[in-house]
């Protein structure tokens, strides 16, 4: 039964009694656990969103060092060589923690929303987080000298956004899926 | 130490109102009265001894026309396990304490 069940059992519950004070104690009641579930939910998806985008930093790190030829570890190659499979497996994990998070009555919103902040995420922990490799750069005139730049470092770029906004959509179809594959509630049926 | 699960006074107190209306459904309302417990304790309550499997909620219709329909709640079979193993321990304890 989700939340919003809940609140409207109880919502029905006050209109149904002729004790004013519980009724009024009850609605209020309804309202705090509404606003306290979506809270919890907004933290839980956003949970999932940090740890996405530490994931996606780490990855970017390790494609990076391929491709500025710092090492040759087997993640960043297969990034590198592999690109459409190892975005389709984002956005499929993407679709999963959607799922999870569903399966856990986060609405489907919420969890979409979590998502379209991963910009902003990437950006912060890329400041955060500082990870110096001495790279060389081949120019027309020569090998320069070695430079030490932070791999770690995000910038803001357009294409951002529409990948924020695709994350955001599996996300919202997995919440979606999430909540449909969660135990039906019984219909509001006479139970008699 | 840790508490094992479901033993608070309060939710031993709802447990023991459903049991005492079992098989028949209890309302928020009317376990509310009978627990002494207000909304913000006991529905959080009814919501995990749900989430656990302990507890059925249901819609019945209301008789009175207008009235939208009620929530009501039936012990499941391992919330009738859970209450009643509660309402033993409780007198075992009552008589171990009277024969001391």
């Amino acid at each position: 039964m989700k939340a919003e069940e809940w609140q409207k059992g109880m919502e029905n519950e006050a209109a149904s009694v002729e004790d004013v004070e519980w009724a009024e104690d009850t609605r209020q009641t309804a309202q705090v656990l509404r606003r306290r579930s979506q809270l919890s939910g907004l933290l839980l998806a956003l949970s999932c969103a940090v740890m996405f985008s530490t994931l996606l930093l780490i990855l970017n790190i390790l494609g990076s060092r391929v491709g500025m030829h710092v090492d040759q570890n087997a993640v960043g190659t297969f990034i590198r060589e592999h690109t459409l499979p190892y975005l389709a497996s984002l956005l499929a994990l993407v679709f999963l923690l959607g799922l999870g998070l569903g399966r856990a009555c986060v609405t489907p919103w919420l969890a979409a929303l979590a998502f379209l902040l991963l910009p902003v995420l990437s950006v912060i922990l890329g400041t955060l987080v500082y990870v110096p490799s001495t790279v060389e750069f081949d120019s027309s005139l020569g090998v320069m000298a070695p430079v030490t730049i932070d791999l770690a470092t995000v910038f803001w770029n357009v294409w951002m956004v529409p990948e924020a906004v695709l994350a955001a959509a599996f996300a919202f179809l997995g919440a979606r899926l999430g909540q449909a594959r969660k135990r039906p509630s019984p219909p509001p049926t006479a139970v008699r | 130490m840790a508490r094992s699960p479901n033993s608070s006074p309060h939710t031993r107190a709802v447990l023991q109102a459903l049991l005492a209306a079992h098989p028949g459904p209890s309302y928020g309302y009317d376990l509310s009265k009978a627990t002494g417990l207000k909304s913000g304790t006991l529905y959080p309550i009814l919501q995990r001894l749900h989430a656990q499997g302990y507890l059925d909620a249901g819609w019945e219709d209301s008789p009175h026309p207008g009235k939208p329909p009620r929530h009501v709640y039936t012990l499941t079979p391992e919330g009738l396990k859970l209450a009643r193993e509660g309402s033993e321990r409780r007198t075992a304890r009552t008589l171990k304490g009277a024969l001391a």
